[in-house]
């Protein structure tokens, strides 16, 4: 086995140009001017990571998007709550309504890395990495994404997370897009669907009362290498709507974790919408979850074990939630 | 008694160097600078296994700013380095043989262009076949990586007929065991400072555990006499064995000499990873074998360490393992064979416990196994099997006897947590009512296990039978008026300085200010041998023991001269020279009668210094490595195993050691605490995963090092000081023992959680995790 090589040369050291645009609009114009060479950077805790590793080069051009007003912040009206994209992942962990509505993207944002990086970290660099532990947590709330592409007004437009996430499965992400915010609907009893169109057989058994008292239930586990300040290997988000008869309509499922892309779990969510959970079939449960999922293996976890876990976090996550629900009564 | 704040009075001493480094502002010698200074860097090789063909290096030399470039052809002595045997190039000349072996260094006025200046070095190569696998390595058909071949060293112990005997047990437990390569993960990356002096010398300020050392082996790559060269070596932010071989020291004392600028090297952690050592990963094959009544008969080992590309110590590493595999028990029977084999892997050497971790863990896992086997208790299946107070080493020679054996046994097996232990294994922990005081109210959910496990070891000191190892030490009263100790250790985190610190002042009854310490600078202290091997404590000890007597009796007589008092009635106290008075019929009282300071000031320069020098004790016998001093230790763990995800998170922990009387409780603690953590992490997450010779892991964001939410829920350190009236050994070593005995612990007590018995390490998630649900054939419902 005979080969030879040579060992490649870097360029000249140049320190990368940082550029402070004070809108979106300037930020997409120089993204554009610099294309490849250029990056947009703001609490660039997974960047500088993924620069020092080797994955990604130091761009020539580094374009700040924290020097742009009107990105930071949470915002609510009647039937929705609008996250700015600069919002650092510790001021979402703590904010009072995202955990009223959306307890799992609340939950997310304190298990992210470490305080350090929490007090950093974007929001919006989170998703834009597109491996963030926060997505599985947007994906079950239905999350929209709010992107500038072009400098020409009007130019914001909403885009379903989950269609983002197709996008950059294959490949089609926008290289200039400028993310804004991130935006969810405000949970409620009155998205609750007709019973009537969820009649699916067994396992799961199907309750067509209508019961008005709807609560949500919610869980989001991840599962690190250790207990904190770790990529995680399996990160799964759980949120539907339950009522006194135990009846689940509105299921949302997903999974994550690592570097693979997180995914909505259908299958899975059509299994128990509309039906009241039987606790006897959790393992039923973990193995559509397990079948459904697709993940991969690295020198740290085998696929075989990523969906084992995703499969089993989710299934006694429900399984878990349920009881305590039962022990509220 | 229960080592702890509460039970150490005013003996729990605030570390003298601890405010500075909790707050920062502790200088290590990484921080330094110097006016002048220039960055140096190091190419290191791009293969795990190649020819260099070429080497070009004019265009980095031509470049702006680039001072000195330096190659294997700028080096004027011996172009290697190791400290048991010298196989390493400083610089390689036409082989490289792993992935951090330095091809040439640059020194530069800027890191940034020293950087640079290496992507402009222009290095061909041919690429070999890279060996990862030991076992590939001792095949006939594989590449020599060493003119000698593959095998860096062999052990073997044989006593009676194992073979034979094991066909005949009645039972026999055979498994193969494996183990992680472990990173020391120290805070302090390797670096220092190169600075040559006007007078010729060159100043070398750079971490190492035994600054003698290091200068010895910089002046055979310098071709300089020794006495050129001064090594200043502490405060080290961390080392555990780690920065006792040469790393920076090279490359950093070339450029400097070469440039004739002061150079500043200082390993990124990834290039930390990249060059520095690791715990060799071992491959343990164990064949045990007992009679009918759990009596241990016959114990065959074998032994594959991968010790890398060089050798460094890993043959005294390889002796240490070999020693250990056979553990605290009566064996009749043996046959152990260690082979340390080189491969292209990362360079495997010296590591708090030297061997005896992979070891222990292997040997504890038999006896565990065997006892499980017979249907007997654990720790009773120990105490059937444990060696006697007059029994010889395991390698049957002559060791210094005392109970300790026997009186960590005994603690253990009276432990609040091995008491609370159920024989009923892996019942669920939801049906556990009451199990875990602090939660009991709230039963955990069912794919939570439980279970208590335990391990024993008994660990050598000191380098062992047939290795140099110097000790001795300097007690003087300095000019400044303080009694100054001197020693070749260093300060790496372990506490030496406290130590020394309170050792002085039960001696002489001193206060700390009246106290002067000196270590880790060669043109200061004299050669009292390394910080390794859980030595500096007992040496420094017995140095003072010698020392005392001869400092006492000249600084009471120059008292006496300068008082008139008797000698008989002089003491050393606080702050000089104590009268004491006894009056018939009164209490004694005491009055200070000349100051320290003042006894300095009328005294001639080195009137009042005394040296000694002895060695490390040994044992009699002629076998290589065997050691006469032992540390014993017993552990019990409480684990938690999630059996969604095979996560196992260690709760309740129990350390007993017995090691002589306890100079420096805190620090003992902090010893054990610290070796324990650094267990769990070998234990549960810690593996510096390498494919076809490169990291996987190559920094700290994929190699997982404990954090504080992963540590233990609790740890009881309890210590046993008794020793026999005769003993002149005084404190054992504490660096190590708190680390070897614990993965067993841990895996003893998944075995009772899970059913599963773990034989590599860290624990495979894969092999606990259970399929969700599996708790309702357990009758545990959430209704």
């Amino acid at each position: 086995m005979n080969r030879q090589s040579t060992a490649s040369s870097l360029p000249a050291p140049v320190l990368p140009h940082v550029w402070e645009p004070a809108s979106a609009q300037e930020a997409i114009t120089l993204k554009r001017q610099y294309g490849a060479d250029s990056a947009y950077v703001a609490g660039s805790t997974l960047l500088r990571t993924q620069w020092e590793g080797g994955l990604l080069t130091i761009p020539a051009h580094m374009i700040r998007l924290d020097t742009i007003e009107g990105l930071n912040g949470i915002m609510e009206d009647e039937q929705q709550i609008r996250i700015g994209a600069l919002t650092t992942l510790r001021e979402c962990g703590h904010d009072h309504r995202l955990r009223i509505h959306g307890n799992t993207c609340s939950t997310a944002c304190r298990h992210i890395a470490a305080p350090a990086v929490r007090n950093l970290g974007t929001i919006g660099g989170n998703i834009s990495s597109a491996v963030g532990d926060m997505i599985p947590a947007l994906l079950v709330h239905d999350a929209r994404l709010v992107w500038m592409d072009t400098e020409h007004h009007p130019s914001e437009y909403e885009q379903e997370l989950v269609d983002w996430l197709e996008q950059v499965r294959v490949g089609r992400r926008s290289l200039y897009a400028v993310l804004l915010g991130i935006v969810i609907d405000k949970s409620g009893p009155d998205t609750a669907p007709d019973l009537h169109n969820h009649q699916n057989s067994a396992p799961f058994h199907t309750s067509l009362s209508s019961e008005p008292s709807w609560r949500e239930i919610s869980f989001y586990r991840k599962v690190g290498r250790r207990e904190a300040f770790t990529p995680s290997l399996v990160t799964v988000a759980f949120r539907a709507l339950m009522n006194r008869e135990g009846v689940l309509v509105n299921v949302k499922a997903a999974a994550g974790g690592g570097a693979g892309l997180a995914m909505r779990l259908s299958r899975c969510e059509q299994l128990l919408e509309g039906k009241v959970y039987d606790p006897r079939y959790t393992a039923e449960l973990a193995a559509l979850v397990e079948k459904e999922w697709v993940s991969y293996s690295d020198p740290f976890a085998s696929e075989s074990y990523r969906r084992q876990t995703a499969g089993n976090l989710l299934a006694a996550g429900l399984w878990e939630t349920l009881h305590q629900e039962m022990e509220r009564g | 008694m229960l080592l702890n704040r509460e039970n150490s009075g005013e003996r729990w001493r605030k570390r003298r160097d601890g405010r500075e480094k909790v707050t920062g502002e502790l200088r290590y010698l990484t921080d330094m600078t110097a006016e002048g200074m220039l960055y140096g860097r190091v190419l290191r090789s791009s293969h795990p296994h190649a020819r260099i063909l070429s080497l070009d290096t004019s265009a980095a030399e031509a470049y702006e700013g680039v001072i000195a470039v330096i190659t294997y052809r700028d080096v004027p002595g011996l172009n290697r380095f190791g400290i048991a045997v010298p196989d390493q190039p400083a610089l390689c000349e036409d082989m490289v043989r792993y992935i951090g072996d330095a091809v040439a260094a640059v020194a530069a006025v800027t890191p940034e262009i020293a950087e640079y200046a290496l992507s402009l070095i222009r290095v061909n190569y041919e690429v070999l076949e890279t060996i990862t696998d030991p076992l590939r390595a001792l095949e006939d058909t594989a590449p020599r990586l060493h003119p000698q071949g593959n095998v860096l060293h062999r052990t073997q112990v044989k006593q009676g007929d194992a073979d034979t005997v094991l066909q005949n047990c009645t039972y026999v437990v055979k498994e193969v065991y494996s183990t992680p390569r472990q990173m020391h993960a120290y805070m302090e990356t390797e670096g220092g400072l190169f600075v040559p002096e006007p007078d010729g010398r060159l100043t070398v300020y750079a971490p190492t555990q035994h600054g003698y050392k290091d200068r010895m082996q910089i002046a055979r790559i310098l071709d300089w006499e020794e006495e050129r060269i001064r090594v200043i070596s502490s405060p080290i932010g961390g080392s555990f064995g780690g920065k006792d071989e040469l790393n920076v020291q090279p490359y950093g004392s070339l450029l400097a000499l070469k440039s004739g600028r002061p150079v500043k090297m200082h390993n990124s952690r990834m290039e930390s990873v990249r060059a520095g050592l690791k715990r060799h990963p071992m491959r343990i094959e164990m064949e045990t074998g007992m009679d009918e009544h759990g009596r241990l008969q016959a114990h065959r080992v074998r032994i594959v360490a991968d010790t890398g590309a060089y050798a460094t110590l890993g043959a005294p590493v390889l002796n240490f393992a070999t020693e250990h595999c056979m553990g605290p028990y009566r064996l009749q029977h043996v046959d152990v064979e260690g082979v340390s084999v080189y491969t292209n892997n990362g360079v495997s050497g010296e590591f708090r416990g030297f061997g005896g971790n992979q070891a222990i863990f292997a040997m504890e896992g038999q006896m565990d196994r065997l006892a499980e086997k017979i249907g007997m208790d654990p720790w009773e299946f120990r105490m059937l099997n444990r060696r006697l107070p007059d029994d010889p080493g395991p390698l049957q020679q002559e060791i210094w006897r005392t109970n300790g054996l026997e009186q960590v046994m005994q603690a253990l097996a009276q432990s609040s947590l091995w008491q609370r232990r159920t024989v009923d294994s892996a019942l669920p922990a939801a049906v556990m009512t009451g199990y875990d005081p602090v939660t009991s109210a709230s039963p955990v959910p069912p794919w939570i296990k439980r279970g208590i496990g335990s391990s024993l070891a008994m660990h050598g000191a000191g380098l062992g039978y047939g290795i140099d190892d110097p000790a001795g030490g300097r007690l003087s009263l300095n000019a400044q008026g303080q009694i100054e100790v001197a020693f070749s250790y260093e300060e790496f985190g372990q506490g030496l300085i406290a130590t020394l610190e309170i050792m002085l002042m039960d001696l002489f009854h001193c206060t700390a200010e009246d106290i002067s310490i000196v270590i880790g600078d060669t043109d200061l202290v004299p050669h009292s041998g390394s910080s390794t091997a859980s030595r500096s404590t007992t040496m420094a000890w017995m140095a003072l023991q010698r020392l005392k007597t001869p400092f006492l009796q000249a600084v009471l007589q120059k008292a006496q001269e300068m008082t008139g008092i008797p000698i008989d009635q002089l003491t050393t106290g606080e702050h000089g020279i104590w009268q004491m008075i006894t009056e018939e019929g009164e209490e004694m009282s005491r009055k200070r009668v000349v100051s320290y300071r003042e006894i300095a000031g009328v005294t001639e320069d080195k009137e009042l210094t005394f040296d000694t020098k002895f060695s490390y004790p040994t044992t009699p016998d002629e076998v290589v490595g065997g050691h006469f001093l032992y540390t014993y230790a017993a552990v019990a763990a409480e684990v938690e195993v999630n059996t969604l995800t095979g996560h196992v998170k260690l709760l309740d922990t129990y350390h007993t050691v017995a090691a002589g009387p306890v100079i420096n409780p805190m620090g003992f603690v902090g010893q054990i605490e610290g070796g324990s953590v650094m267990a769990l992490g070998f234990t549960l997450t810690e593996d510096a995963v390498m494919e076809e010779g490169h990291y996987m892991t190559r920094n700290m964001d994929t190699y997982m090092i404990p954090g504080i939410q992963d540590m233990h829920t609790s740890l009881e350190v309890e210590v046993i000081e008794d020793l026999p009236e005769n003993d002149s050994f005084g404190p054992r070593g504490i660096g190590e023992i708190g680390s070897v005995a614990l993965a067993p612990a841990i895996t003893a007590a998944i075995r009772q959680a899970t059913g599963q018995w773990i034989s590599h390490l860290p624990v495979p998630r894969e092999q606990l995790i259970q399929r969700a649900g599996r708790w309702q054939q357990e009758g545990v419902s959430p209704r």
